[in-house]
């Protein structure tokens, strides 16, 4: 979002989380920032989050779908209410949103979805079955929107990040029994020897919704340190 | 949209073979555009000299070379250094096509596009990454695969295999290279008007006994976007691997393809 906007975009954030939307906000960059708070994963909340970005700054040429839920427990526990809500808001949202903005998006010179996969969507962890079946299922979802919205030169894409140190991946960490040895294992594993931050995460997104990426649709970029490839 | 005016690749060095034309060109200007000194290779001199005549050539140097030498290739690093004191892109980007059925190529052509397709790379990016080991650049090397170098297909046995070797090399040196922060990435080009791709559909209309536009079209079709991409258009990836904007990516393919993967 900060990088958007450092760049003199308008940006319209929708967070479930009043407080950090904020925050997220108040920053004084080039480009204007509003918010809504929404659960994205409620029926019929991806049209009026789209609405009211188009009310807010009257057009939109690019929608980047990063909001999701990890939900860890054992097998059995698992709960259809669990397994639902995770489908809702990862999966179900970025279908809406997308179905929502595309007349949008159509009038855009520069039009490009971006959804957030994971290197989860090739890998899989005990305990998340419904956060490594969404991700994967968003990389389907893509091509299948890419190759119905080119014709209205929309370009849909997925970025694959690795191991990005957020809050996000709490309840992954909780669930292991050592944290710390999981932890430096996971080190190991990374040819670059670090964790992502937000900001690598961001040049990729800027990437993607830039000119300089106007022939990439369907397609999915792995941000991980090189933790896939070796 | 966002990176409108802004340079990305400021007071950087880049070394890019296959220059002469087609997307090594491309990369080169846009390259310079972010700022960037470039030194342009290629076995073709006189094709050298028309594309500096499309650069700045006061950030611009030429050196014709055969990507296959390894003498060639050392030569072209100290003149890359002579010239701008440091190196810190590196596309191996050379390439040659041969269309036939399998069973028509010979040994000999098919070793002769590994060994530029395939080997040429690795002299290249080993020579120039070992410089940039030993002067801890933190470099970015960026070999131009191919959407045959992730699927295969009729006529394309040699070009295809050479393809998929360079992004096995691009993964493989990715880990060799991180402990260095050089970062190895591809970029696979799908179908991109370029002379080699005219020249493709001749050679494929001619084999199949069809007339070129008709393959041209057929082939349009099949894209989603709908249309060939052009060198400008391939370009933007290549810049955006060379700069800080890729700081976490190693080891990956990108694919411009118009969406040609998706259907």
């Amino acid at each position: 979002m900060d990088a958007f906007r450092a760049a003199g975009n308008d940006v319209f954030l929708v967070d479930i989380n009043e407080a950090a939307a904020d925050v997220a906000v108040a920053g004084p960059l080039a480009g204007r920032a509003r918010k809504l708070v929404s659960d994205l994963s409620q029926e019929g909340a991806p049209a009026v989050a789209v609405a009211a970005a188009i009310d807010a700054f009257g057009g939109l040429d690019t929608l980047f779908v990063n909001a999701a839920v990890i939900r860890s427990a054992p097998l059995a526990q698992w709960t259809r209410e669990m397994w639902n809500g995770s489908i809702a808001l990862n999966l179900s949202a970025p279908f809406f949103l997308t179905q929502a903005a595309a007349p949008y998006l159509a009038r855009s010179a520069n039009a490009s979805i971006i959804f957030s996969s994971s290197t989860g969507a090739v890998r899989g962890h005990a305990g998340m079955p419904a956060y490594h079946a969404t991700k994967t299922g968003l990389l389907g979802l893509c091509r299948a929107l890419a190759d119905e919205l080119a014709p209205q030169r929309i370009r849909v894409n997925c970025i694959m990040p690795g191991w990005i140190d957020t809050p996000f991946n709490e309840p992954y960490w909780s669930f292991q029994s050592d944290r710390q040895a999981a932890e430096a294992a996971l080190l190991r594993q990374i040819p670059m020897g670090r964790q992502g931050t937000p900001e690598d995460v961001a040049g990729v997104v800027t990437f993607l919704a830039s000119p300089a990426a106007r022939y990439v649709t369907g397609s999915s970029i792995v941000i991980d340190g090189g933790y896939l490839a070796v | 949209m966002t990176q409108a005016g802004q340079a990305l690749l400021e007071g950087r060095t880049a070394f890019i073979t296959g220059a002469a034309g087609g997307i090594g060109l491309a990369v080169a200007q846009a390259f310079q555009r972010h700022g960037c000194n470039v030194v342009i290779a290629d076995v073709d001199g006189a094709g050298l000299a028309r594309a500096m005549a499309t650069l700045e050539t006061a950030r611009a140097h030429a050196v014709t070379m055969n990507v296959t030498s390894e003498a060639e290739s050392e030569a072209a690093l100290a003149a890359t250094i002579g010239r701008f004191g440091r190196v810190d892109v590196l596309v191996p980007n050379a390439g040659i096509l041969v269309l036939k059925p399998a069973l028509d190529l010979e040994t000999a052509e098919f070793r002769r596009v590994l060994d530029v397709n395939l080997t040429g790379a690795f002299i290249t990016a080993t020579t120039f990454a070992r410089h940039m080991r030993q002067n801890r650049t933190r470099g970015s090397i960026i070999f131009t695969s191919s959407l045959w170098g992730i699927r295969g297909g009729a006529e394309n046995a040699a070009y295809s295999a050479s393809k998929f070797g360079v992004v096995g090399l691009a993964q493989c040196l990715a880990g060799d290279l991180a402990a260095d922060r050089i970062r190895v990435n591809c970029v696979c080009p799908g179908q991109i008007d370029t002379e080699m791709s005219r020249r493709l559909l001749v050679d494929r209309a001619a084999i199949r006994k069809l007339d070129p536009e008709e393959v041209r079209r057929a082939t349009e079709r099949r894209i989603p976007l709908g249309a060939y991409g052009n060198v400008e258009e391939i370009a933007g990836t290549y810049v955006y691997l060379a700069s800080d904007l890729s700081s976490y990516v190693t080891g990956q393919s990108i694919i411009p393809d118009g969406g040609w993967q998706v259907s």
